[in-house]
This record gives structure tokens, C-alpha cells and sequence, in this order.
């Protein structure tokens, strides 16, 4: 068996065709479908814990909207560093954070999803057109140390796969 | 035996076009600000000794600043301005440097129309360089403005972008 034939096994030309799609595939998910992310930090605990795995879609806002309750990732300048928010404010809503409880037009808005909470109180604020509210589900932390607000549209990358 | 031979040509022949095109582009003003930038970072990152030490890491970090450079990271905050002011700055927090490792990523660079100014996007991030923990710990985005200054593209302004408001 010759080197030709160790690297390419008896069918060069098949081997090199399964390569180049595999690579030309590879390339085609992890930039226009999913992006790989790992979680750092603590801010949407006990959801995601520092460390762990995830895949953002990128197709799903293709079609349709985000909606409320989905977990999305934001980018900064690029899809290399991406912050991972949950979206509790639609374009258009009024939001308004009282004693830690979210308000959406007025009204609590339930969050089983948030076991731990301060009483953050954030002053109302109404979204604009492409608009979302997105905070993290760790509401222990102190409130100035957690990121959160208004986010334009444009900067929603995807949502979360699990 | 004469059209594999003419494929192959050919396909060596592609791969040096983009090769060269590639190289084009790489050598273009672009690929000169993206090294300023990550060679800022691997002089932020540089340990640095105590006494004259800190003062050479800090005004080498300065060279990557224009004389009157502006720094507005926060709205609540007073914009620091000056090269002088920077590598003070870098030299008082030399310590709190050498206890973080400085990154900047997803840089998009965008030149304007005036010649020798570039609009510049970045993500900063911040990690601990010592203990158990090796996960950043801040991560902002900031918008440059650079200059081409006697030869070498220099920050002329940085401003945080809030990306949540």
C-alpha cells in the first residue's frame, strides 16, 4: 500500500468528494445555521449554568419573530462574544420592573423560570418598533451587576437551541 | 493521462489567483489596523517588572494612541483625553492590568471616504489571568475611530456602545 493509498483509501476521487462536502457542510451550519456557545457567567442561572454547551439557530428569526420567554443570543461587534438573555419585552409593551416582579403593560408577568429574586425596581419604559426587553433569569444578583434593557431587533443572532 | 494533468494545472493555477488576491487584500490599511490592535492586546497582556518596568509597558501602550485621543466608555463618566492620560492611567492600574488578560474581538473595520480614517468595532473582554477561574468576567463593545499618523494607525477615540439600553 503506497502513501497515496493510505491517505485516500482505494477511492481517491470518492474520498476527496466526502471531504470537500463535509467541509463545505461544516461551514454552512456553524455560520448561517448554528452558532456554538459557551455559557460564561452567572447571569441566567440556574438556566444555564457557567460553562455549559448550547447551539444558537440562526433560521428561526428568519421566519418569524422573537417571542416572548425565548432565551436569545445577542451579539456585541461580531458572533464570537454573544450575550445570552431572556426576551420579556415585546416591541411596543411597556415594561417596568417593581419590587422584582416584571410588569408588561401594567400587568405581572409570571417567570417560573426565576427561582431566586431581589427586589430590583426599574423605572417603566416603552419599546420601540424593533424593540425587545431581554434580562437574565438570576435576579439574586445585585441589580447594577446584571445586564439587561432594551435591545434592537438587529442584534438578536438567534435562539437557543435547549 | 492529458486531462487530469490540465485539471490539476488549473486548479494550481486558481489557487495561486487567490492566494495573491488574498495577500492584496491582507496587506491592504485593514489588515494593518487589525495588527495594530492585536498587537495592543499582546502589549496590554505583556508582564511588565515594577518601577521602570510599568513605566515602559504603559508608554508603549500609549504609542497606540493619538496625541489627543479621547476615551468615553461610560455616559456617567468624565471622557479621559490625552496619550498622557492613558499611559498615567496604565501605570497607576498597572496592577489590575497584570491580574487580567485583555482580548479584542470580532474587530470589523470600516474606512471612510476621508483618507487615513477608519471607523473601527470591536468587543473587549476581560478574563482573569490568575486563580480557578478562567472565564471573562466583562465584555463591552467599543467603537474606534482611527487615524494613520506618521505611518501607523492610531486610536483617536474609543466610545462604549450600549448594547443594551
Amino acid at each position: 500500500m503506497n502513501i497515496r493509498q493510505a491517505v485516500f483509501g482505494a477511492n481517491p476521487r470518492r474520498t476527496t468528494v466526502r471531504i470537500v462536502v463535509l467541509i463545505v457542510v461544516s461551514i454552512v451550519t456553524f455560520t448561517w445555521l448554528l452558532v456554538p456557545i459557551r455559557t460564561s457567567g452567572i447571569s441566567m442561572q440556574p438556566t444555564y449554568e457557567s460553562g455549559s454547551l448550547n447551539f444558537a439557530s440562526r433560521m428561526t428569526y428568519a421566519t418569524r419573530s422573537p417571542r416572548r420567554g425565548e432565551v436569545v443570543a445577542i451579539r456585541m461587534a461580531g458572533a464570537r462574544v454573544l450575550l445570552i438573555k431572556r426576551i420579556v419585552g415585546l416591541p411596543g409593551e411597556r415594561v417596568e420592573i417593581r419590587d422584582g416582579v416584571v410588569h408588561i403593560d401594567g400587568a405581572p408577568l409570571p417567570e417560573p423560570y426565576v427561582r431566586l429574586k431581589r427586589a430590583w425596581n426599574v423605572e417603566e419604559v416603552e419599546l420601540g418598533y424593533q424593540e425587545y426587553f431581554v434580562i437574565g433569569d438570576n435576579r439574586s444578583m445585585r441589580e447594577r451587576d446584571h445586564d439587561f434593557g432594551r435591545v434592537d431587533r438587529s442584534r438578536i443572532l438567534g435562539r437557543l437551541l435547549f | 493521462m492529458a486531462a487530469p494533468s490540465r485539471r490539476i494545472i488549473a486548479a494550481a493555477a486558481a489557487a495561486v489567483v487567490v492566494f495573491l488576491a488574498w495577500m492584496f487584500w491582507w496587506r491592504s490599511d485593514e489588515r494593518a489596523i487589525r495588527r495594530e490592535l492585536a498587537n495592543l492586546a499582546a502589549d496590554a497582556n505583556a508582564p511588565a517588572g515594577d518601577g521602570l518596568g510599568t513605566v515602559s509597558w504603559a508608554a508603549q501602550l500609549g504609542t497606540y494612541f493619538t496625541e489627543d485621543v479621547v476615551v468615553a466608555i461610560t455616559p456617567e463618566t468624565t471622557p479621559m483625553t490625552g496619550r498622557h492620560s492613558i499611559v498615567g492611567m496604565a501605570t497607576r492600574f498597572r496592577p489590575r492590568f497584570a491580574a487580567h488578560t485583555v482580548a479584542l474581538d470580532d474587530v470589523t473595520v470600516q474606512q471612510r471616504a476621508e483618507r487615513g480614517i477608519a471607523d473601527v468595532r470591536v468587543t473587549m473582554t476581560l478574563t482573569p489571568s490568575a486563580g480557578g477561574s478562567r472565564e471573562p468576567i466583562d465584555a463591552r463593545e467599543l467603537a474606534l475611530e482611527m487615524k494613520k499618523d506618521g505611518g501607523r494607525w492610531r486610536i483617536s477615540r474609543v466610545t462604549g456602545v450600549d448594547v443594551l439600553r
